[in-house]
């Protein structure tokens, strides 16, 4: 960006300047597009790094917070537009809180297994698999899922808003 | 009287401003709709590996109703692969988050993959997003209706 705003003044200046100064400033110009070329992709190789790391620790407060019930941290985790598919359900926001509100934590028992973050820009996808225990009258069944979310980044950090999970046929 | 005249000005500005956003905001949503129109059904039943080249981005991701993982090259060759496949898809709800959107609804798909019949009867939710002035599908999860 500084290289960029650097070139473009670089140019005005140009028009007003001698041959000799017109060489002299394409010359900086090229030292400060390609010194500052290096810096902004690790720059942005760092943001991303960065925003993979907020994105996995959400990922994790999000089970944590459903097994909880915790509805505070899911308010914040979940856009108030998101698009949630649940157990083939379109669900809203208010639903699912309710659900969760009122479900005993005993009966279901979530465990993630390694997931993948892609970062591009302000939106991240997430992929992986997670496996469901779930009790009831006494049985239990236990059901793999492999999921996608979608995060975006918002005026107060990542927030969800998409996601869906399917079964996973072995 | 300025005043008055002064705030009715004002509001005039803003309400245009507002009527000009959803404007914009319908034409993304149809822009949308038509891109998944012509990215699946005219990709899976025509064929055309054009159109769904265009239309995923390099790093485009599906989890399919089977609960498996296919990349771009792979979900190329699967439709390269498909023969006489039908793709319906209902209204589509589609949720706009500055250069990123979700596109939601319910589909039908069948068809003959490698000898094999096809039936599937589900739900996608599509992740787009706007890279150098085009919408691109970067995931996608197609969920059985239960």
């Amino acid at each position: 960006m500084v290289g960029h705003r650097q070139c473009i003044d670089t140019a005005d200046m140009r028009n007003r300047g001698s041959i000799n100064g017109r060489n002299i400033m394409r010359v900086i110009c090229s030292i400060i597009l390609l010194g500052c070329s290096p810096i902004l992709l690790l720059h942005a190789q760092q943001t991303d790094v960065a925003a993979s790391g907020t994105i996995r620790s959400l990922e994790r407060e999000w089970v944590d917070a459903q097994s909880r019930n915790n509805n505070r941290a899911l308010d914040l985790i979940l856009d108030n537009s998101v698009v949630y598919v649940e157990y083939g359900h379109l669900v809203s926001k208010a639903d699912y809180l309710l659900r969760i509100k009122h479900q005993d934590p005993s009966t279901d028992e979530i465990v993630m297994e390694p997931i993948t973050v892609r970062v591009f820009g302000s939106t991240a996808i997430v992929t992986g698999s997670y496996r469901e225990t779930q009790r009831k009258a006494g049985t239990h069944t236990v059901t793999r899922w492999r999921f996608v979310d979608t995060w975006a980044y918002k005026k107060y950090g990542w927030v969800l808003i998409a996601a869906g999970s399917t079964p996973v046929r072995d | 009287m300025w005043r008055g005249l002064l705030l009715t000005m004002l509001l005039a500005v803003f309400a245009s401003a507002g009527a000009g956003q959803d404007s914009d905001r319908r034409d993304i949503e149809g822009k949308l709709v038509a891109l998944e129109k012509a990215g699946k059904l005219q990709a899976i039943q025509l064929n055309d590996l054009k159109m769904l080249n265009e239309v995923l981005d390099e790093n485009f991701i599906l989890v399919d109703q089977d609960g498996s993982l296919l990349n771009k090259a792979q979900i190329l060759a699967y439709v390269q692969k498909a023969t006489s496949m039908k793709y319906l898809t209902g209204e589509m709800t589609v949720h706009l988050h500055a250069s990123t959107a979700i596109v939601t609804g319910e589909y039908r798909l069948n068809g003959i993959l490698a000898g094999r019949r096809i039936e599937q009867r589900g739900r996608f939710v599509d992740t787009w997003i706007e890279k150098e002035g085009k919408w691109l599908a970067i995931a996608s999860v197609s969920i059985p209706l239960t």
